[in-house]
């Protein structure tokens, strides 16, 4: 069916002209909210929902995952950004240079639904571009603006010329004007950015919920959950010695670029022969690549060099950050 | 606590940037161009304008 075909059958059926649904044409990851695997509750600067780091000036911050979201289109969450008697709270999402070099000197579309649940400062948005490709250690502003937000839920749609430096990566953050102390708080969702003069139908950028979370784990993975690696994630623990043991662990997903690897908690892990389990006293990092990690084990005495060996994390978790 | 970095080589000889976290935790880094925890520990080293293995981010 051609595009042609498939827009006049759209408007057959809705009374209307609509772009059809498609994956990639969301330059944001995660515009829906979808994916939330660092947790869903959050009270300081960092990564919060998949892609979206969060931040304030000034106050105390709360950034949650919300069912409060618009009735139609409806959507699985939103993110609610809390701050309390501070500044300026605000989420950002960088895109990566491979991706957004496609938006690079065109014009583009930023859209989003948001509501106001506490404060009446208006939102604002600032676009900005990366100093070299996907180094963003010296970034440029690059567009800005701010609209007015009520306590209902509304769609907002932003139409500007990105930056042809651009190729260097590109980022959006959306925020909260308040520019004295103030309490607000905003709920957002299905943040879209796409090539055109006009915001089409939200489309997540994976495409499907399977889709966008192997996007997310693009640059983002956690393993945790007392999983036993050897057996869920394929890979091979061998035994060294009696007391260490080295392991090789593939990623899921392929990783933008070789991760950070961030052990949370270095005991509380165990192994297992098989037979008998024996506690793990640390672990450390062998190094990773974009499609696996290595870790070097430390253990209480079992088996002998040569073994194969089960890890189970317990409490252990394991974070891979190959973020912007 | 403070952020502190070391410099150290893996049992399988690679080299790797250990960065001890406020929070008690420890992020292994690789010396990929492309990651942004090096790019960052580049840029702390070149603030410190003191190349040396061991680095401290304020």
């Amino acid at each position: 069916m051609s595009r042609a075909q498939l827009t006049s059958t759209v408007e057959q059926n809705s009374a209307g002209a609509a772009a059809p649904v498609v994956a990639g044409k969301n330059a944001v990851a995660n515009g829906g909210f979808d994916i939330w695997q660092r947790g869903i509750s959050f009270s300081s600067a960092g990564y919060t929902s998949d892609r979206w780091s969060g931040s304030n000036s000034t106050g105390t911050l709360s950034i949650t995952r919300s069912t409060d979201v618009p009735s139609s289109p409806k959507f699985n969450y939103s993110l609610s950004l809390a701050n309390t008697s501070g500044t300026y709270p605000q989420i950002a999402q960088r895109i990566e240079a491979a991706n957004s070099t496609l938006l690079a000197g065109q014009t583009v579309t930023l859209s989003f639904y948001a509501k106001s649940t506490a404060g009446s400062n208006s939102i604002y948005w600032i676009s900005s571009y990366a100093g070299s490709a996907d180094n963003w250690s010296s970034p440029t502003n690059d567009q800005s603006g701010a609209v007015a937000i009520t306590s209902s839920w509304a769609r907002y749609s932003l139409t500007f010329a990105a930056s042809a430096s651009a190729t260097n990566g590109y980022q959006i953050l959306i925020g909260r004007q308040d520019a004295s102390s103030t309490t607000s708080t905003t709920l957002v969702t299905g943040i879209q950015l796409e090539l055109g003069s006009v915001a089409t139908p939200f489309s997540r950028a994976g495409g499907t919920l399977q889709g966008e979370l192997a996007l997310c784990q693009r640059y983002y993975y956690a393993e945790s959950n007392g999983y036993t690696l050897a057996t869920v994630g394929g890979g091979i623990c061998r035994q060294a010695s009696t007391t260490q043991t080295y392991g090789t662990f593939r990623i899921p997903t392929i990783m933008r670029t070789g991760p950070s690897l961030t052990i949370v908690n270095s005991t509380g892990a165990s192994l297992f022969s098989g037979v008998s389990n024996v506690s793990v006293t640390n672990i450390t990092s062998n190094g990773a690549t974009n499609t696996s990690y290595a870790l070097s084990i430390t253990h209480g005495s079992i088996g002998a060099a040569g073994y194969a060996i089960d890890l189970s994390l317990g409490t252990v978790i394991f974070q891979l950050s190959a973020e912007l | 606590m403070t952020i502190t970095y070391e410099q150290q080589t893996t049992s399988m000889g690679a080299t790797i940037i250990a960065r001890n976290n406020e929070d008690g935790s420890v992020t292994y880094i690789p010396t990929d161009p492309a990651n942004s925890d090096y790019q960052a520990y580049l840029a702390t080293l070149a603030a410190n304008s003191a190349p040396q293995a061991n680095s401290t981010e304020s």
